[in-house]
């Protein structure tokens, strides 16, 4: 048996397997849906996540640990999650293999030389790592000297993994003013302002973002005739973009094979620092061969396992070994007879990066967004952290919208601002409803606990949750200008008999209106009355919301009426109008009110309400539990 | 796409291998998580408990005040209307259970209150009312399968099983519980019974009213479902038949030879083929006897009699009536 | 690395480098996944309340010991029994607050057997008063809406009426628990409320057949002090009881068989499911009780799976020999 047909059959199968979590994590317990399958486990074998929430909160939530194992198992056998195991590798390798097919080995050769661009995805990872930074580097800032000699010593350290230093002068030097600024950083960091730690590796981490793009673009179009994962049809707002960004990234495989794994991927960034260091690695077991260069022009790594190899860009693909007619290509604990290069990643450059990063999430939050102009549309599922905490964790992969029953949730547009790109938001206008009162699913399946897996009881504030209240996403306000009852003097009270909350969140006061004032009456006799004008439509007015009211102030129910006769039903007290006298017809509104200690933002109120483009009941996240800050009431 | 490989060496296959075994059991691992979950983390999405007598609204009691509005339940909710009773329900095929609450007017104190279980199908129906049929019952002809107790009326009408319980056995509560069970009969109209098995058994000696059809893992056996058993009393011992119908004759053998080797398995010995039943089998098994066998679609027998004659006796004649009976 | 080195041994350095990193790298991530390691998430903003942690309710100094009265009548059968164990005295003491768990699960009249008598728990009331007792309360959390199962089961009238103060279960009462060692109450609420001060805990449950448990007596009327979604320990319901059986232990136990539900239980219905069997249980060890008790249900010890489980786990014994009391 090849080894590589090994690789493809693991390949294939962890695809499989990740295509089938993607189907299956459908709420329900048949066998096909959520049931116990791990649908998160390939989000928490990547150790980026679990490693930059390590960074950004000090914990590790549950199955992140899992990350620990693939670091471990990478610091001894190399790259294997790239050319084994990750579904989205696989899917880039694919492609890339149909824009190779009728390529000479020349021109393959050349596609799979390593180029200086691969070092990019060394300063994305070390962007996004300074960017969760802050909060720790904070922690460590309040222990003042030795956090300050520590993280001089670390920052030494990335210095002297980035290029080997020759001289221990300089070293020590470069040491002593990152120690110094550092110090000075840190005091100025305690003073506050618009910092914080962002996990904005989501955005390019590769499992999120595979995940995301299966969950909202590829299923939903699939399933759209099939109905397996969803029983409608299933709308995801600015599935466009997410779908562009994933169909480029496959696309490019056409330019150059794995164009995404070489460049881009922070992740294969991370594995490529630990497996320049595997102890097992690919390698030539004598230097000299034929020099035939197939291993050159099938390598997917694009590390150059003819000449001089860089194990740190090897993904294992094996194709080499496979390929060598030589047969002086191994895997094995020696490093290659050849030589080996370490990824060339200049200092000012990572440096540099390390900056921005670091800079990037004050700079994001100097618009205010987490300040005083946060977004008020920026309702977030039940048990989501406060805004700044829920940043720190979310890793926008869209399980939680995958698995909302109802469709609510929604990966956040640009408009909520680029920090808040593709994380759940509630949208009551696009799903089958709003959130539903004892549906919990969204923090059952979030991988990274941004939001925390609640219980009904505590969603509910039921039970020990009694004192604390039920979770509140937000709060429903009425648009008067719009709502039928207010503006309109048409009955409604949809969403009052919507609200599921017990007792009801909304609640109506009864008016009555004058819409045709002042009629005079030609002719009455017991309940029926006609009126001049007439010009009724007949039967309009016998839907039991209008009344006739005489001169006396005394009013009855229209119970029907013709063009100009109304026949009432009439109760104790009511005198039939002489003719010549007055009389106007009302209509009995029912005008909603939301009482905000009891309404909890679910947004079925809004979902129903039938002025169906702008609602004119919409919730906002006024009030919500989650930040204190935003409270509408007093506690 | 490899232009050339040479032929993989032996520890290539050797690895190939032992990694192909870590895919088995990644497979293995993950197809076992999915059966540990606990259904009730993700919440529940609609209660299936609500407010509203269902049927039960439209039924016309005079002399009765409702006491309350109804409730309805569902097999996600019923142990909260009957606790650990509702296995029994959901064994046999639940769908929703209406009740309310009625009180004689004017007189708080004496009310009664009505269970309208709303079944999977008839059988399911006649399952939980022949199951749990009260001792001392007097038969009623509301329906085809119905009974009343000192203090309730207990029928099973179609897929709807019924119980009107009241308070107390005093007259007009006992007349109020039969007027309310006819009211229902007459209001969702009088179905018929599932049970023509039932007829299948002997009529000579009979116990009246004895036929219980056990829905699920009859007899101990896991997988024995649907099994109609009856009652002969044989002086101071009783005598039970039973049968069952499956989809063809060879479903019936199979099943027949899968009790008798439940039965051998848990310490039966068999005995010779008994004469005048060719293809029975008669085990015994802790001093009685059981015989098995199949007949057409019908898997029957007779169980639990210490007296072998009488056994077999029995066993002819529900052998002759089963081979009468429709395929 | 020095270049004079035989590349062999610069391999064999090498990778000795490589392995020391890759064990440091285990190490490192080990340590990390230890100290690290959060199985729960973070909490939100609001903070839950502490467990609570149920005391032990048995009287200091009391031999386990169990006492069956034949008789007819629930108040001179309480009361003969209570005297074979040495008089309420021996339970209660002058200034004690007393509380009466009663199964007052369905909201079925008294004569049909499924909840407990309201006879029984009036002269319960009484004579804890009588022996001083400054406070009886009588709580259960019912199967069904609560107030309609106390005022039904004619228990809330009957210990109003003695003076017993009725606590039916609000949101509030419920405080969550963990049984020690415990499989299935795990962090569960308990109804905890009503029990805030007390320091005497009475079983008061009728004697009854149970669909899944085969019987219900003094053990499983503990189950109406869980709260939460508790049908689903109905898939272990000889677990739970077991364990309930553990998490209380009562001051003393009674199993009311003077009538029993024999039949189509927990709920029955008929009054053909009720036979009397003329028997009145009590005593310090609950498994001795309901041991007892099954007996009534035409059951031995060994047919009811959660009387052994209880055994095993050492909540009581089967073989406690009772004090028999026969009354004319």
């Amino acid at each position: 048996m090849r080894i590589v047909t090994v690789r493809r059959i693991s390949q294939v199968f962890f695809l499989c397997l990740f295509l089938w979590f993607c189907l299956a994590a459908t709420l329900g317990e048949r066998w096909w849906q959520l049931r116990g399958w791990p649908v998160n486990w390939f989000l928490q074998l990547d150790p980026l996540t679990g490693l930059l929430t390590l960074v950004t909160t000090g914990t590790i939530f549950a199955g992140l640990l899992w990350g620990l194992a693939t670091l471990v198992l990478t610091l001894i056998l190399g790259r294997f999650f790239c050319g084994w195991l990750c579904p989205f590798g696989t899917m880039h390798q694919f492609v890339g293999w149909l824009g190779s097919r009728n390529k000479s080995l020349k021109e393959r050769v050349a596609r799979n030389a390593p180029r200086r661009a691969q070092m990019i995805k060394y300063f994305l990872l070390a962007f996004f790592l300074a960017a969760a930074m802050s909060d720790l580097l904070l922690r460590l800032g309040q222990v003042q000297w030795p956090a300050a000699l520590a993280g001089a010593l670390l920052m030494a350290l990335v210095l002297a993994a980035t290029r080997r230093g020759r001289g221990g002068r300089s070293f020590w030097l470069a040491a002593g003013v990152l120690g110094a600024l550092w110090l000075g950083y840190s005091l100025l960091l305690g003073r506050g302002g618009p910092l914080g730690a962002s996990l904005l590796a989501g955005l390019l981490d590769p499992i999120p973002l595979v995940t995301r793009s299966m969950n909202l673009v590829l299923l939903p179009l699939a399933d759209a005739p099939l109905r397996l994962a969803w029983p409608d049809a299933r709308y995801f707002q600015g599935a466009a973009l997410i779908g562009a960004v994933f169909l480029a990234s496959l696309l490019l495989n056409l330019w150059f094979p794995r164009f995404y794994c070489r460049f881009v991927c922070p992740l294969g960034a991370l594995f490529g620092l630990l497996g320049r260091f595997s102890l097992w690695r690919v390698g030539k077991t004598q230097a000299e061969c034929s020099s035939c260069a197939a291993c050159d022009a099938y390598c997917e790594g694009a590390c150059r396992p003819q000449g001089v190899i860089q194990p740190a860009e090897c993904v294992l693909c094996l194709n080499c070994l496979d390929v060598c007619p030589d047969q002086v290509i191994d895997y094995c604990t020696a490093p290659s007879a050849a030589g080996e290069q370490a990824p060339d990643l200049s200092r000012r450059r990572v440096l540099a990066a390390l900056g921005t990063g670091l800079a990037a999430p004050p700079l994001l939050r100097l618009g205010g967004l987490l300040g005083p102009d946060w977004d008020p549309r920026l309702v977030r599922p039940p048990g989501a952290l406060a805004e700044s905490r829920f940043l720190a964790r979310c890793l926008r992969c869209g399980q939680c919208m995958r698995v909302c029953p109802t469709g609510v949730l929604q990966p956040a547009g640009l408009s909520f601002g680029l920090e808040a790109l593709w994380t759940p938001v509630l949208n009551m206008t696009i799903g089958t409803s709003g959130c539903q009162l004892r549906c919990v699913a969204c923090g059952h399946v979030c991988p990274s606990a941004a939001i925390r897996p609640i219980s009904v009881q505590e969603k509910l504030g039921q039970g020990p949750f009694a004192a604390q209240g039920p979770i509140r996403l937000g709060t429903a306000f009425i648009d008067r200008g719009r709502c039928l009852p207010w503006a309109m003097d048409r009955p409604c009270i949809v969403c009052q008999e919507n609200c599921p909350v017990s007792p009801k969140a909304i609640f109506t006061r009864v008016q009555f209106n004058p819409v045709l004032p002042g009629l005079g009456v030609t002719r009455a006799q017991g309940g029926e009355i006609t009126v001049s004008p007439g010009g009724l439509k007949p039967g309009a007015l016998g839907t039991g919301d209008y009344y006739c009211r005489a001169q006396d102030g005394i009013q009855a129910r229209i119970l029907a009426n013709t063009i100009d006769t109304l026949f009432l039903a009439r109760l104790e007290g009511w005198r039939t109008p002489a003719p010549g006298q007055k009389v106007s017809v009302l209509v009995r509104l029912q005008q909603p009110y939301v009482d905000p200690a009891r309404c909890i933002g679910c947004g079925i109120c809004q979902h129903e309400c039938p002025v169906s483009g702008l609602r004119a009941i919409r919730v906002t996240a006024e009030n919500a539990s989650r930040q204190r800050s935003h409270s509408l009431l007093l506690k | 796409m490899s232009p050339a490989h040479a032929q993989p060496g032996r520890s290539q296959t050797m690895v190939g291998a032992v990694l192909l075994l870590v895919l088995a059991v990644v497979a293995a691992g993950v197809f076992w998580q999915q059966f540990r979950y606990d259904p009730t983390q993700w919440g529940r999405l609609a209660s299936s408990a609500g407010q509203g007598a269902g049927p039960l609204a439209s039924l016309s009691l005079p002399g009765l005040s409702p006491l309350d509005a109804g409730q309805t339940f569902g097999p996600d909710t019923l142990s909260d209307k009957i606790d650990g009773k509702a296995e029994l329900y959901l064994a046999a095929g639940f769908e929703r259970l209406y009740a309310r609450r009625y009180a004689l007017t004017g007189q708080s104190a004496a009310w009664l209150e009505v269970f309208l279980f709303r079944m999977r199908s008839a059988e399911a129906a006649y399952s939980v009312f022949s199951s749990q049929r009260r001792a001392g019952a007097v038969p009623l002809t509301i329906t085809q399968n119905a009974y009343r107790t000192s203090n309730a009326v207990y029928l099973a009408n179609g897929s709807d099983y019924l119980e009107v319980v009241a308070s107390a056995a005093t007259p007009a509560l006992q007349k109020a519980v039969l007027d309310a069970a006819q009211a229902y009969a007459q209001a969702q109209g009088v179905k018929k019974s599932a049970a023509s098995e039932a007829e299948l058994f002997p009529p000579q000696g009979l116990q009246a009213n004895s036929v219980v059809l056990l829905s699920k893992d009859a007899f101990g056996l896991a997988g024995l479902d649907r099994v109609y058993i009856a009652t002969y009393p044989r002086g101071p011992q009783e005598l039970m038949a039973f049968l069952a119908r499956r989809a063809d004759p060879a479903v019936a053998q199979a099943a027949a030879q899968g009790y008798v080797k439940f039965l051998l398995d848990n310490g039966g010995k068999q005995a010779p083929e008994p004469a005048g039943l060719p293809g029975a089998r008669l085990v015994e098994i802790m001093g009685t006897w059981e015989l098995v066998f199949s007949q057409g679609p019908f898997l029957a027998g007779v169980r639990g009699a210490e007296d072998q004659a009488a056994t077999l006796a029995l066993a002819r004649l529900l052998r002759a009536r089963l081979s009468e009976a429709k395929p | 690395m020095s270049p004079l080195l035989p590349p062999e041994e610069m391999d064999r350095r090498d990778f000795l480098r490589r392995a020391g990193l890759a064990g440091l790298g285990l190490a490192a991530a080990g340590v990390l996944g230890w100290r690290a390691y959060d199985g729960q998430g973070p909490l939100g903003s609001g903070e839950v309340g502490p467990q609570v942690k149920l005391p032990s309710y048995a009287v200091p100094g009391q031999a386990q010991k169990v006492a069956l009265v034949k008789g007819s009548h629930r108040v001179p059968a309480l009361r003969a029994g209570l005297e074979a164990l040495g008089g309420i005295k021996a339970f209660v003491q002058p200034g004690d607050q007393v509380a009466l768990k009663v199964n007052a699960a369905f909201a079925s009249p008294p004569a049909l057997g499924a909840t407990t008598h309201p006879e029984l728990v009036t002269e319960m009331v009484r004579l804890c008063l009588d022996a001083g007792a400054k406070r009886v309360v009588v709580t259960d959390n019912p199967i069904n809406d609560p107030a309609s199962c106390f005022e039904l089961s004619g228990i809330g009238p009957a210990a109003r009426a003695a003076g017993a103060q009725v606590v039916l279960p609000s949101a509030e009462a419920f405080q969550p628990t963990s049984l020690a060692g415990g499989r299935l109450i795990k962090d569960w609420p308990l109804l905890y409320g009503p029990l805030k001060g007390v320091n005497k805990l009475i079983g008061l449950a009728p004697v009854k057949d149970h669909h899944r448990s085969r019987a219900s007596v003094t053990m499983k009327n503990w189950y109406g002090l869980l709260g939460g979604r508790r049908n689903i320990f109905h898939q272990d319901i000889n677990g739970i009881i077991a364990e309930l059986g553990r998490l209380v232990t009562p001051s003393l136990a009674v199993a009311d068989g003077v009538a029993s539900l024999v039949k189509n239980g927990p709920t029955g219905g008929s009054l053909e499911d009720i036979k009397p069997t003329d028997t009145l249980i009590l005593g310090t060890d609950q498994v001795a009780v309901d041991a007892l008790a099954v007996g009534l249900l035409g059951l031995t010890p060994a047919q009811v799976p959660y009387l052994g489980l209880a055994v095993a786990a050492g909540v009581g014994a089967l073989d406690l020999k009772p004090l028999r009391v026969e009354l004319g």
